[in-house]
C-alpha cells in the first residue's frame, strides 16, 4: 500500500513528478490544497514550488500544440477502438458520466445526478443544462437515441459487452432519462463512460447518417473539431457552449501527428509543441531535466507474457508457477522500462477494487527450481515466445527473460513477427508463449470488463486466448457483477485476484504507465488512468 | 527516337503490369489480418466477420486482384481499409512532398558535387583530392537518420534556423521545412555523384581529343566544361538516376525522421495496419516514379552527348 511517506520519498528523491504525486496523493484521499501545500514543502526545486502556487489561477487563451504518435481512424463514436480514435473523440464528445483525474469513480457528466432504485435495476439520471456545439440543447430525447445506438449490437458493434445488461432508456421528460436493466450491474455507470455511450445530437446524425457525421462531428464536449489533414493535424477550437463555466481555458488544441519517437521529443525540446505523448523510457529522465518535463501516469493496462494453457507443458500449474518466480520483475523494470513501470499485483488491473496486499510472485529461482523438479518436465523444455517485430521494449525484455529462465533448463527462442500477422496466429492459439501486443487496456476503469471477457468458459477470447478456464473464478466474477454494494464487490474481486494469480495462467509483470512529455508553459496537465486527458482544465502560461 | 521511346514505354507498361501482380501477391501471402488490426483485441467475431464482408476480403484472391486490377484500367486505385477513403485521395497530396523532397535533394547534391568532383579530379592525388575523397567517404558511410537527427540538434535546436520537423504551409514553408531533410538526402547523393564524375573525368582527360583540344590552344575552361565534362557526365547521370530511383523507396526513413507528409511516411503507416489496397497502389506509383527516372536519364544521354542518335 503506497502511503504518503513513500509519496514524500519519492518526490524528494525526484522519482515522482509533481502532476504524479499530486495524482497520487488525491488518490490516497488528500484533497486538491493539502496535496498543493504538502508539494509546496515536500518539492525540491524552486520551479515545483512556484508551479503549485500558481496553479490555482489559470489563464485563458492560446493553442495546445500536441504531438500524437496515433491518428483516428474517424471520428463518430462507432467504427473503431484504437487510442489514436478513442483519445481524440473524448475531448469532442461527453457521456453522461466520466472519468476525472485521480479517480475510479465516474462523476456527473451531462448527467448532474442519478438515483439507483429497484435493487440496482433502475437508474434515473437527470440531465444538466447544456448544449452542443451547434447550439441546441441536450435532451433526454438525444441521450435516449444515443444510448439505444450503445446498446444496438449492430450499430456498437465493438464493444456490444459493455450494454448487454441495459433493457431499455425512456426519456420521459427532457431533463430525465430513465434507464431500466436486466439485472443489478456493479460496472454499468463506468461502462456509459466509454466513446460508444457518447451522447450525439439525435437530429443531425438521423438527418447526415453516420458517415457524414463521422466527418463533421457535433458533440457537446470541450473542443470542437475545426479541420483534420490526415497524416498531419487535427485542429479542434473551443466549444463556445460547453457545459463547465469558464472552460476550457485554451482556445485550442492542435494535435500533430508524428509518429518517429525522436522527432516527437526534439519538437517538444525546440519548443514547437506543448506536449509529445509516448516519451521513450530511455529518454524519460533526461527529458525531466531542463524546461521539459515528463508526466508518468498510470494506465489501465497490462504487459507480460501469456502462456498458451493448451500447449505443452503449460497445462502444468507447476511449469507456469515457476516461470512466474523464475521471472524477476524488478530487474526488467530497471533494465527496460527505467524503473519507470509498476510491478502488478493481479493478471490484469482491478483498479480500486485491488487487494494490495496480494503481491506478485517474488524473484525466486530456489522455489521455481523446486517447482520445475516436481513438474512434467523436471529437465526444462524449448519454448518460442512470439513478440512483435517492431517493438524494441519486448525484445530487450525477452532478451533478459531469455537469462532469466535458462537456470531452469528452459530454452528461449524469441520469434518476431509483424503485428498483424502475430496477432492473426495468437488469436488461432497458434504460439506457446507471447506478448502479442503494445499493451492490454481496459476500456473501463473496474475490472468487470476484463474478467467478463477473460474468464468466461467457452467465451470469444479464451482467457485472452492463454486457453485458462476456472469455473470458480468465472462465478466468483458473475456474483460480483451483478452486485452493487461496493464492499461486496472490492471483496469478491480480491478473491478473483488471489485466485487467478495463484493458477498463473501467464505471467503478469508490468502496469505500464503513460510518458507524456510537458513543455514549460503547460499547467494542469493530466492523463486520465483510461488514457485521454483532462484538455478542458489544462491552461498556458 | 520515336521508335525508341515507344519501345521504352512498352517496356514500361509490362514491368508495371508484373509489378502490380507482385505487389499484390507479396503483401497478402503474408500473414497479417487488417480487420482485426482495425477493431482490436476485444471486438466481438461477428463484427470482424461483418467489416471483412464490407470490404470484400471474405472473396478470393483472384477475384480481388481481378476487381483491384479492373479498377486501375478505370483509374481507381480503391478503397483504402485503414482510412475508409478512396486511396486515390489518400495518395494524391502525398506525391508532392516526396517530390519536392527529392528535386531538392538532387538539386543540392549537385551543386555541391559538381564543382567537387572537377576539382577532384583537376587535382588529381593532390591534397585538395585527398580531403574531398574522404569527405566523400564520410558521407556515404554516415547513416541517414543519424546524419539528419544530427542536423536537428545544431541548425534546429540551436540555431533555430529550421523547424525540427514537418512540412509547413506556403511555397516557402516547404523550402524550408525541407531544407534540413534535402542535405541529408544530398549528402546522400553527393559523394556517389563526387565519385562517380572523378573517376569518369580522369579517363575522358586522359583521352586523345582533350590533348588534341589542349594542342589547339583551347583555353583549360573551354577543354574541361565543354569537352572533357560533358563526356563524363553520362556514367554520372546513370548513377544518379538509380540512385534517386533507389531513394524513392528509401525516403521511408528520412520522412519519418522528419514528419513529411510523403509517400514514403505513409507506406510505413499502411504496412503496419496491413491496408493491402493502399500498399498496393503505393508500391505502383514508386514503380512509375522509378521508370520515369530512368527514362528522363536515357532521354538525357541525348542531350548530354549529340553522338547518341538513340
Amino acid at each position: 500500500m503506497e502511503n504518503l511517506d513513500d509519496l514524500r520519498v519519492s518526490l524528494q528523491e525526484g522519482r515522482l513528478a509533481r502532476g504524479e504525486f499530486l495524482r497520487r496523493a488525491l488518490a490516497l484521499g488528500l484533497s486538491l490544497p493539502a496535496a498543493g501545500a504538502l508539494l509546496a514543502s515536500w518539492g525540491r526545486g524552486g520551479a515545483g514550488i512556484a508551479q503549485a502556487a500558481v496553479a490555482a489561477t489559470p489563464k485563458r487563451g492560446g493553442i495546445l500544440k500536441f504531438a500524437r504518435n496515433f491518428e483516428p481512424v474517424t471520428l463518430g463514436p462507432f467504427g473503431a477502438a484504437d487510442n489514436g480514435t478513442i483519445w481524440t473523440i473524448m475531448m469532442v464528445y461527453d457521456q453522461l458520466v466520466e472519468y476525472q483525474p485521480g479517480s475510479f469513480d465516474p462523476k456527473p457528466g451531462l448527467a448532474k445526478s442519478w438515483e439507483i432504485t429497484n435493487g440496482g435495476k433502475t437508474i434515473v439520471f437527470h440531465l444538466r443544462d447544456a448544449r452542443f456545439s451547434n447550439g441546441a440543447p441536450v435532451t433526454a430525447a438525444d441521450v435516449k437515441f444515443s444510448l439505444d445506438r450503445f446498446k444496438n449490437p449492430k450499430v456498437n458493434n465493438l464493444l456490444p459487452f459493455l450494454a448487454t445488461t441495459i433493457a431499455s432508456v425512456d426519456a420521459p421528460n427532457p431533463k430525465t432519462v430513465v434507464m431500466h436493466l436486466k439485472r443489478p450491474d456493479g460496472a454499468i455507470l463506468s461502462n456509459l463512460t466509454v466513446f460508444p455511450a457518447s451522447i450525439t445530437p439525435k437530429a443531425v446524425v438521423t438527418k447526415l447518417g453516420d458517415k457524414a457525421f463521422a466527418r463533421k462531428p457535433i458533440g457537446s464536449g470541450p473542443f470542437v473539431v475545426e479541420t483534420w489533414v490526415r497524416g498531419q493535424y487535427l485542429k479542434m477550437k473551443r466549444n463556445p457552449h460547453y457545459w463547465r463555466p469558464g472552460q476550457p481555458y485554451l482556445d485550442g488544441v492542435e494535435f500533430d501527428y508524428i509518429t518517429n519517437d525522436n522527432t516527437r521529443i526534439l519538437k517538444l525540446q525546440s519548443g514547437e509543441v506543448d506536449v509529445a505523448e509516448s516519451i521513450p523510457f530511455s529518454q524519460v529522465d533526461s527529458l525531466n531535466k531542463g524546461a521539459t518535463r515528463v508526466e508518468v501516469a498510470p494506465l489501465a493496462s497490462i504487459d507480460g507474457i501469456w502462456l498458451n494453457n493448451k500447449h505443452k507443458p503449460f497445462q502444468d500449474k507447476l511449469v507456469r508457477q515457476a516461470l512466474n518466480y523464475a521471472t524477476d520483475k524488478e530487474s526488467i523494470n530497471r533494465v527496460v522500462y527505467f524503473g519507470h513501470a509498476q510491478v502488478a499485483n493481479a493478471l490484469y488491473p482491478f483498479f480500486k477494487y485491488t487487494d494490495r496486499s496480494v503481491k506478485n510472485y517474488p524473484y525466486d529461482i530456489k522455489k521455481a527450481k523446486q517447482l520445475m523438479a516436481k513438474s512434467s518436465v523436471p529437465k526444462g523444455f524449448d519454448v518460442t515466445i512470439l513478440i512483435p517485430s517492431e517493438d524494441q521494449t519486448k525484445a530487450q525484455m525477452m532478451a533478459v527473460v531469455k537469462q532469466l529462465w535458462a537456470p531452469l533448463g528452459v530454452r528461449v527462442k524469441i520469434q518476431t513477427m509483424e503485428t498483424g500477422a502475430l496477432f492473426t496466429k495468437y488469436m488461432n492459439g497458434d504460439y506457446e508463449a507471447s506478448d502479442p501486443l503494445p499493451s492490454i487496456t481496459s476500456d473501463v476503469l473496474v475490472p468487470d470488463e476484463l474478467a467478463l471477457a477473460w474468464l468466461e468458459p467457452g467465451g470469444v477470447q479464451h482467457g485472452f486466448w492463454s486457453y485458462y478456464t476456472s469455473k470458480k473464478a468465472w462465478s466468483l466474477t458473475l456474483a460480483a457483477n451483478s452486485s452493487t454494494d461496493e464492499a461486496k464487490r472490492k471483496k469478491i474481486f480480491g478473491q478473483i485476484q488471489r485466485l487467478t494469480l495463484q493458477d498463473a495462467p501467464w505471467i503478469p509483470m508490468f502496469f505500464v504507465p503513460a510518458r507524456t512529455g510537458l513543455g514549460a508553459k503547460v499547467q494542469n496537465f493530466h492523463t486520465l488512468e483510461s488514457g485521454w486527458w483532462n484538455l478542458w482544465e489544462v491552461w498556458k502560461s | 527516337m520515336t521508335a525508341y521511346l515507344v519501345r521504352r514505354l512498352l517496356h514500361a507498361v509490362l514491368v508495371l503490369a508484373i509489378l502490380t501482380l507482385v505487389a499484390f501477391m507479396l503483401i497478402h501471402l503474408v500473414p497479417g489480418d487488417p480487420v482485426r488490426i482495425m477493431l482490436g483485441a476485444h471486438a466481438p467475431p461477428a463484427a470482424v466477420r461483418q467489416v471483412r464482408h464490407e470490404l470484400g476480403l471474405d472473396r478470393s484472391l483472384v477475384r480481388q486482384f481481378a476487381s483491384f486490377a479492373g479498377g486501375l484500367f478505370r483509374g481507381d486505385l480503391g478503397t483504402s481499409i485503414n482510412l475508409q477513403r478512396p486511396v486515390g485521395e489518400v495518395l494524391g497530396p502525398r506525391i508532392g512532398p516526396s517530390i519536392l523532397l527529392l528535386l531538392y535533394g538532387t538539386v543540392i547534391s549537385l551543386v555541391v558535387a559538381v564543382p567537387l568532383g572537377v576539382l577532384s579530379a583537376l587535382y588529381r592525388n593532390r591534397p585538395v583530392d585527398h580531403v574531398i575523397r574522404v569527405l566523400a567517404t564520410i558521407g556515404l558511410a554516415m547513416p541517414a537518420f543519424w546524419f539528419g537527427l544530427l542536423l536537428v540538434e545544431i541548425f534546429s535546436l540551436r540555431l533555430h534556423f529550421f523547424p525540427v520537423a514537418g512540412y509547413g504551409d506556403s511555397l516557402f514553408g516547404h523550402l524550408r521545412s525541407l531544407t534540413l531533410p534535402a542535405v541529408t538526402v544530398g549528402v546522400y547523393l553527393a559523394p556517389l555523384v563526387i565519385r562517380t564524375l572523378r573517376s569518369s573525368l580522369n579517363e575522358t582527360l586522359a583521352a586523345d581529343f582533350i590533348t588534341a583540344a589542349r594542342a589547339r590552344g583551347f583555353e583549360e575552361r573551354r577543354v574541361i566544361g565543354k569537352h572533357a565534362l560533358r563526356n563524363a557526365l553520362i556514367a554520372t547521370v546513370t548513377i544518379l538516376a538509380i540512385n534517386i530511383g533507389y531513394l524513392i523507396s528509401g525516403s521511408v526513413v528520412i520522412e519519418s525522421v522528419f514528419n513529411i507528409p510523403g509517400l514514403g511516411s505513409l507506406l510505413v503507416s499502411t504496412i503496419s495496419v496491413r491496408d493491402f489496397p493502399t500498399i498496393s497502389a503505393l508500391t505502383l506509383v514508386f514503380g512509375v516514379l522509378v521508370i520515369v527516372v530512368n527514362l528522363l536519364a536515357d532521354l538525357s544521354y541525348a542531350l548530354i552527348d549529340p553522338r547518341i542518335r538513340l
